[in-house]
């Protein structure tokens, strides 16, 4: 019981110092993010879909498929996930 | 909204449609016979019928209208919201969130963290999302007695009661299981009488060709998917940092309305199928909502102000012949009906297994869950029936609403994402992450004048370094608690899995 209270007086004064830091630090950063061009946002965009298939693909074939009926490679969910990624990428491309 | 009245054709195909549904929904009662039934559907639902519910839920009949609005103000960045809103938060919720949530049994997103941190997390989850919920279910109901008024005559208050018939006669008989095979019919009709309008639209203005050649000259902006970075609205690292990055994946892999298909999967591929499927029919709703946004402005540049958000009603008025206008408002009230279903079952959900059941009457018989279920889903009906005109007196707390929600999703969504990937976060960080991460976004609020884009952005990534900051000066949680809760702790063996099934489906709070 000490014990905890003790864990919660310090997570507490932690929380706080950290939150309170945290807050002044944001403004500077707030402003300089009105300044990027728009060319940018169309790289970021393509990098996240792109990181999105890699990372599917980190996946382990055996977690993708458990519970599968079968291991068919249409149950491959990392393929779903790479097709919707891929017409994302031609999207934002076409419409940058 | 564009003032007309429905008739002949038009209405019967409307009204038809209104009688089906709740009479479509009844049929599955007779499949509710515990509690695990009503919430869950008994965990037997396949992976796309997951897929066309989880969309059914996530596009309202209010996202037509300010979606199409707001394509006719912005252009085509309003197409972020289905895109790098969505797709990438789609596959995280489905191949990392989905299945830790299915394995460990639990009915709702916070009786997962509290079975991962500790039943302060659950409770502070429990009444941000239940409140949220309950506000989103006033709302939906508020509008959709405003399109029984414009469109049918029906005066607002029936219009109240008639929605709350519609809604209430199969959610409240046939829980999970009727909303979810309503909400595949109606993702159907919505598509058709989207579809129809678009096709019809682009037909009007000559093609996509057309289209560009009467928009472009005037609003060259509209046909790109970011704006500047100093833009009043939607500055382009807003939308990524805070919608792609924070606010999409707390919204798919977080909350509940969301989850709780896929928690009633019939296996652990379903249910990360369902979530991954729901990622198709999404890229397309741009098509049903954004563009028709575009060919209103093409043919009818002159809407000013909030008449903007009449740019859909106005398309369905000039554009569609008798017939087609009674299956667009179908359309309209599908989109409606599907998101109210399932936000009222997964309120009564949460608030039932969260609270009742975790802390007033623990060890009841199944039957009297159920019972109770059903009963709070009743008394959700009559809240919303309350709360939704004073949503017409105070048109500020739509806005509010969406200020609480980046308030607590922030920082839900790093405590969430470090609970699954982390096994070094403990009770400790996870309560401090969110506590932490909250008092952030209000401070946000208070001090400088932000988009709650933003605010999702720093609220999580506060809460995210509060989190691991604690978690490393306080004590690791033992590894039995962390089994098949947090990655790298995944039982992967078949048997296991077998042993996995029977928890969910047996396993309470």
């Amino acid at each position: 019981m000490k014990n905890n209270m003790k864990t919660f007086t310090i997570v507490t004064l932690l929380t706080v110092v950290i939150s309170v830091l945290f807050i002044m630090a944001v403004e500077p950063i707030q402003r300089w993010l009105e300044t990027p061009a728009v060319f940018w946002a169309t790289v970021v965009s393509i990098i996240t879909f792109l990181a999105t298939m890699v990372w599917v693909w980190t996946r382990d074939k055996t977690y993708v498929l458990l519970g599968s009926p079968d291991n068919k490679r249409r149950r491959d969910l990392r393929l779903w996930a790479f097709l919707c990624s891929v017409l994302m990428i031609l999207a934002y491309i076409i419409f940058a | 909204m564009e003032q007309f009245n429905i008739q002949g054709i038009d209405l019967f195909i409307v009204i038809a449609y209104l009688i089906a549904i709740p009479m479509f929904g009844f049929y599955f009662k007779r499949f509710v016979k515990s509690e695990e039934d009503y919430f869950l559907a008994g965990r037997s639902l396949p992976f796309w019928i997951i897929g066309f519910s989880i969309i059914g839920t996530n596009i309202g009949a209010t996202d037509y209208v300010g979606a199409a609005g707001g394509a006719y103000r912005f252009g085509l960045t309003q197409a972020n919201f289905e895109w790098i809103g969505a797709l990438p938060a789609i596959a995280l919720s489905a191949l990392l969130f989905v299945p830790y949530y299915w394995r460990s049994g639990a009915y709702t997103v916070p009786e997962f963290l509290g079975k991962r941190y500790n039943q302060t997390t659950r409770v502070i989850q429990i009444i941000c999302w239940g409140s949220f919920l309950v506000f989103l279910m006033g709302q939906f109901f508020w509008a959709s007695s405003l399109m029984l008024d414009e469109y049918l005559g029906v005066p607002v208050t029936l219009g109240l009661i008639v929605t709350a018939l519609i809604i209430g006669v199969y959610t409240v008989s046939g829980g999970m299981g009727a909303v979810a095979m309503t909400d595949v019919v109606q993702l159907l009709v919505m598509f058709i009488g989207g579809i129809a309008i678009t096709v019809l639209g682009l037909w009007t203005v000559g093609g996509w060709e057309g289209l560009m050649d009467k928009i472009v000259p005037t609003h060259p902006n509209h046909l790109k998917l970011f704006l500047p970075a100093d833009h009043p609205i939607y500055p382009w690292p807003a939308m990524i940092l805070g919608l792609a990055f924070v606010a999409s994946p707390a919204w798919w892999c977080c909350n509940q309305a969301m989850i709780q298909r896929t928690l009633g999967a019939k296996s652990e591929w379903d249910a990360k199928a369902g979530m991954m499927f729901a990622g198709f029919p999404k890229m397309f709703i741009p098509f049903l909502t954004i563009i028709p946004g575009l060919i209103a402005l093409a043919l009818n540049p002159d809407l000013m102000g909030p008449d903007m958000d009449k740019a859909y009603p106005w398309l369905i008025k000039n554009l569609l012949p008798s017939g087609l206008a009674g299956l667009v408002f179908a359309a309209f009230m599908a989109a409606l009906i599907s998101s109210v279903d399932s936000v009222l079952n997964s309120a009564a959900t949460l608030w039932t297994r969260d609270i009742y059941q975790a802390y007033i009457v623990k060890d009841a018989a199944d039957k009297h869950y159920l019972r109770v279920g059903r009963l709070i889903t009743v008394l959700f009906i009559v809240i919303a029936i309350i709360i939704a005109p004073i949503m017409k007196r105070f048109p500020g707390l739509f806005t509010a609403g969406q200020y609480f929600l980046a308030l607590f999703q922030g920082p839900t969504f790093a405590i969430t994402l470090l609970g699954i990937y982390w096994s070094r976060a403990n009770q400790w960080s996870g309560m401090a992450g969110l506590i932490g991460g909250m008092f952030i976004s209000a401070m946000l609020y208070i001090r400088y004048d932000v988009s709650f884009f933003y605010v999702s952005w720093w609220s999580f990534a506060g809460a995210f370094i509060i989190t691991v900051v604690v978690s490393l000066i306080t004590k690791p949680e033992p590894v039995e608690k962390l089994e098949g809760l947090v990655y790298g702790l995944v039982m992967k063996d078949a048997s296991i899995q077998d042993t996995l099934s029977k928890r969910a489906g047996k396993q309470g709070g």
